[in-house]
């Protein structure tokens, strides 16, 4: 498995495990919150999602399926399972270190 | 595992759920956008902006659910269905060679399956080994009850030891529907020698197998599940066999058979009289098998088993000592002796003309490849990696070899249906087709094997770029491998067909053989009656036939028999058993056993067998009645009178009386045709009815006829007189020349067996060749067409041609005659009088060949002979 948490590139994974904590999601939802809340700062090709989601849900940390949405489009809704809540953790910590770490590196030059 | 099937089945189902949600999401984008104030049109195409290109990420979201691995191999599979329908006369050309492989191999594979690696049905039955003695006479292991009570438990090899009756016993099913079954007769420990328990019901105790203990019987499953509709209520039940009522208490298990390979139908107990064993000349013989103990060897078993031969015949004479031996030999061995070997000579070669079938197609495939290359070049070109090009490949032939595996099966089937219908006795060993799991996973393995031999050559050729430069080049090394692998083909054909040629020899060997007895215009009848006829009965039965067959005019001579030839007298006697008056008798065990026959007096006549001393039975022998008449044969007349004169010689047949020899009758050769004749005698059947009617082959009949009349008509007016007696009883007629035929039955099958190989290679070889010829000419074209501007003649073009093929052929000889050499060992213990390095054959084999081989160059060489310059110097 890719090792994608030791990375910067793990960033997309815990956004999108983060934003599943908060609650079940489509994945159009998922890209609207990260948007939103970053103020548009992170503003990723909404596209490039699913490829994060559909991994994750392989590797069972998130669970998907079909529902009704309020104004009646079908969607693939994605829920955080219990290894998922762990992995989230696991990334934020490690987001932390790396992000102290990249900071310190920026601050000393 | 899971996730494979997963992604196999369920692969059109994830392509949907992905598009699906990526338009359900550029839906709600767009809704979004909508309620932002765009127009419809602005809010769809906002939409797909935001989301990207939304084909790669289809694409890159759906590899999460499959293989990828997987889905190139799904591709390769249709691309290479594709290609292979692209062009049916090769794909329909290749798939008949492999069929014909394939099917050859697999049809010889269930013939010879049973003897070469199927185990036997029972526990552990490497520990199973027959034992016992073996003479001139039988050289299959065996016992005389004597000896195999004495030696019983205490032979430290066997754990333990059973025995059964030898020989066929047919017993009549006397209920409502009477059926002539099979019976056995077994001793109470031999299924639990062999680890079999009766899928219902129990084995016979030992109480049960004492004499005239009450009558149980034990059913084979396919009885159970014919006459008894496979019910479980039959135990208890009364099974009226002979006359005599059994128990049923037991059904054997589906796959069990016999140790000797036999058909049975009901298992009795053998209920030996021990007591009586103790008179050794009236003693049963007994088919013996023990259970080794953990860690000896049949070998290390023999020769523990030496110091019983050794009490046996201590007082023996020394040259009789000689014929007589002792062995335990494992159940495999005993069972299948000598057609061991033959049945790997017949795989080997089965599997070497799958061989040279694989490699031909390997050839076809080349020359597809070669006119392919541009293709290949183009697709390397365009970024297909070159492990890519070659997994194409192979998927291609693997798809080839599994069709032909398939096609190679049904064809082996009806190969093996067909043999059976025409003949059910033409393959040895086999009388219904096990068309089982093991030959399908063979049949698979073969074809995956032969896609993987031949798909490889073409595949791991480097297509070079060569090929765009517009003058057609092929670099030497190509042509260098098909010219090996005609030049292999015809070598193996050529071993193929000295094989056959061998065969063929042999079986005429075997057919000219002099048997010592005329067969035209004999026809003959046997039929056996059952147990349940009474003795009057069957002298009635016997006198009126008699009567009514030779009041028949046009009847030349009309001979009865228990017993004809070929095939041995059912009737025997141990040889020590026969005294002379006046003489100490021989020692028990030695001289093997003397088959008889009792005849009546026409028998010699019908059968020309010629009278060296003597003369038959005739009325005046009734007359004597104090001393009855015997005719010996030459061997046992020389046996019993090396010195003197046998003619009016009285001889001692234990206890049935003395007898003097009238005659000296020449030698029959009764058992198969490469086994020297055996001594025998005959008894006069007129003379004393009781002599045909004692002992427990009373009930066969046999009659022949020698008539200047047809064939035909005499065999039906044959059945039709033994019908209008007997309506109900199965009548074997032949005539006595079909009958013989049946001696050379082995050597039939294998001349036919080689002769198909041999055709199949000759075919394979001489198609290669002009494939390769044709090649080469194609390739010369703008080379003929030169030499022919420039004025050479049309006959020296296609001397050049033929001649640049016969190398090939001549090559090819060369090595198949060395390899034919080399593997002449292989094939000795088929033939009969022929030499398996014989000069003649591989001589007329390789003429012919090579004649073949002119033969296939010359079409294209003539063709190549036509070529105008013009338009060979036209060609790109």
């Amino acid at each position: 498995m890719a090792r994608s948490s030791d990375t910067l590139l793990g960033a997309l994974d815990l956004l999108v495990l983060k934003t599943l904590a908060h609650g079940p999601n489509h994945g159009f939802g998922v890209a609207l919150h990260i948007q939103t809340v970053s103020e548009n700062l992170l503003r990723v090709e909404e596209g490039s999602l699913y490829p994060a989601l559909h991994r994750l849900e392989r590797d069972k940390f998130v669970k998907a399926s079909w529902t009704q949405t309020e104004n009646g489009r079908r969607a693939r809704i994605y829920k955080l399972t219990a290894s998922g809540r762990l992995r989230l953790e696991e990334a934020e910590s490690n987001w932390d270190t790396v992000s102290k770490g990249v900071a310190r590196i920026l601050r000393f030059v | 595992m899971k996730r494979f099937w997963h992604a196999l089945f369920r692969r059109s189902r994830v392509n949907a759920d992905i598009s699906e949600e990526i338009q359900s999401h550029l839906a709600m984008r767009a809704d979004l956008e909508r309620q932002r104030g765009l127009t419809s049109a602005e809010a769809q195409a906002a939409a797909h902006r935001n989301f990207g290109n939304a084909t790669i990420i289809f694409e890159d979201t759906r590899q999460f659910h499959f293989y990828p691995f997987l889905e190139s191999i799904l591709q390769d599979l249709s691309q290479a269905s594709r290609q292979l329908r692209r062009n049916p006369s090769f794909s329909i050309t290749v798939l008949f060679i492999l069929a014909l492989g394939i099917g050859a191999s697999t049809a010889v594979f269930t013939v010879v399956d049973g003897v070469l690696f199927r185990p036997a049905p029972y526990t552990d039955p490497g520990r199973i080994v027959a034992y016992g003695i073996t003479a001139p006479i039988e050289t299959r292991e065996f016992l005389f009850g004597f000896d195999y009570l004495y030696w019983r438990g205490k032979i430290p090899a066997f754990e333990a030891v059973t025995s059964m009756f030898p020989g066929d016993q047919d017993c009549d099913l006397t209920e409502t529907n009477p059926a002539r079954l099979a019976c056995a007769h077994v001793e109470s420990t031999f299924l639990p020698l062999f680890g079999v328990q009766p899928v219902l019901g129990r084995n016979f105790t030992q109480e049960e197998d004492r004499p005239h203990a009450s009558q149980v019987a034990l059913l084979s499953y396919n009885l159970w599940l014919t006459r008894y509709g496979g019910r479980s209520s039959i135990l208890g039940l009364p099974i009226s066999l002979d006359n005599t009522t059994a128990k049923i208490i037991g059904v054997l298990p589906r796959d069990f058979v016999m140790p000797t390979l036999r058909r049975f139908d009901v298992i009795l107990p053998q209920q030996l009289d021990e007591a009586a064993q103790i008179f050794p000349n009236n003693g049963a013989t007994l088919r013996t098998f023990a259970r080794l103990r953990p860690g000896w060897t049949p070998a290390q078993a023999s020769s523990a088993l030496q110091p019983v031969l050794e009490r046996d015949i201590s007082g023996a004479p020394i040259p009789y000592r000689k014929e007589i031996h002792i062995a335990a030999r494992s159940l495999r061995d005993w069972q299948s002796g000598d057609r061991r070997q033959t049945s790997w000579v017949l795989l080997l070669a089965v599997l070497a003309v799958l061989m040279l079938a694989c490699m031909n197609v390997a050839s076809l495939l080349l020359a597809r490849s070669t006119s392919r290359q541009r293709e290949l070049a183009m697709r390397q070109a365009l970024g297909a990696s070159r492990s890519r090009l070659a997994r194409h490949a192979i998927t291609e032939s693997l798809v080839l070899g599994v069709c032909g595996g398939a096609l190679g099966c049904g064809l082996a089937l009806l190969l093996l249906k067909m043999l059976l219908t025409a003949d059910p006795n033409s393959i040895p060993g086999l009388t219904e087709i096990h068309f089982s799991v093991r030959v399908f996973v063979f049949a698979a393995l073969l074809s995956f094997v032969s896609g993987l031999i031949f798909g490889a050559l073409p595949a791991f050729r480097k297509p070079s770029m060569e090929v765009f430069t517009g003058w057609r080049t092929t670099s030497p090394s190509r042509t260098t491998i098909r010219d090996a692998l005609v030049t292999f083909q015809i070598a193996g054909s050529l071993i193929m067909l000295t094989a056959a040629g061998l065969m063929l020899r042999t079986l005429w060997q075997v057919e000219s053989v002099p048997l010592g007895l005329d067969t035209e215009h004999v026809v003959t009848a046997q039929f056996t009656l059952g147990r349940s006829y009474e003795d009057a009965r069957l002298r009635v039965l016997s006198e009126t036939l008699e009567r009514r067959l030779r009041n028949q005019p046009g009847m030349n001579e009309v001979a009865f028999a228990d017993t004809i030839p070929p095939g041995g007298p059912s009737r025997s006697m141990p040889f020590f058993a026969i005294r002379i008056p006046g003489r100490p008798p021989s020692e028990r065990g030695v001289g093997g056993m003397v088959p008889w026959r009792a005849v009546s007096s026409d028998y010699f006549r019908t059968f020309q067998i010629r009278l060296l001393k003597g003369r038959p039975f005739d009325a005046s022998d009734m007359s004597t009645r104090g001393i009855p008449a015997i005719v010996l044969s030459q061997s046992l007349a020389r046996k019993l009178f090396p010195a003197e004169d046998a003619l009016g010689q009285r001889v001692t047949l234990s206890e049935s009386g003395t007898y003097i020899v009238v005659g000296v009758a020449s030698d029959v050769r009764n058992n198969g045709l490469s086994v020297a004749p055996y001594p025998e005698f005959y008894l006069d059947r007129d003379q004393f009815p009781d002599i045909w009617l004692r002992g427990s082959s009373s009930r066969h009949f046999a009659v022949a006829i020698r008539s200047p009349l047809r064939a035909q008509f005499l065999e039906s007016w044959l059945r039709d007189e033994i019908h209008a007696l007997e309506p109900s009883v199965p009548v074997d007629v032949m005539t006595m020349q079909d009958r013989v035929r049946d001696f050379a039955r082995p050597q039939r099958f294998h001349a036919i067996l080689f002769s198909l190989f041999a055709a199949i290679t000759l075919l394979l070889a001489v198609s290669g060749l002009y494939g390769l010829v044709r090649f080469l000419v194609a390739r010369r074209t703008q080379e003929i067409g030169v030499r022919i501007a420039l004025g050479a003649s049309p006959t020296g073009i296609a001397t050049m041609i033929v001649r640049s093929a016969l190398r090939f052929t001549l090559t090819g000889a060369v090595l198949g005659i060395v390899g034919a050499l080399l593997m002449s060992r292989w094939l000795e213990s088929m033939l009969y009088q022929t030499s398996a390095r014989d000069p003649l054959t591989i001589a007329i084999v390789a003429v012919l060949l090579i004649v073949c081989g002119i033969v296939a160059a010359l079409a294209p060489s003539l063709k190549a002979a036509r070529t105008h310059p013009m338009t060979a110097l036209r060609t790109d």
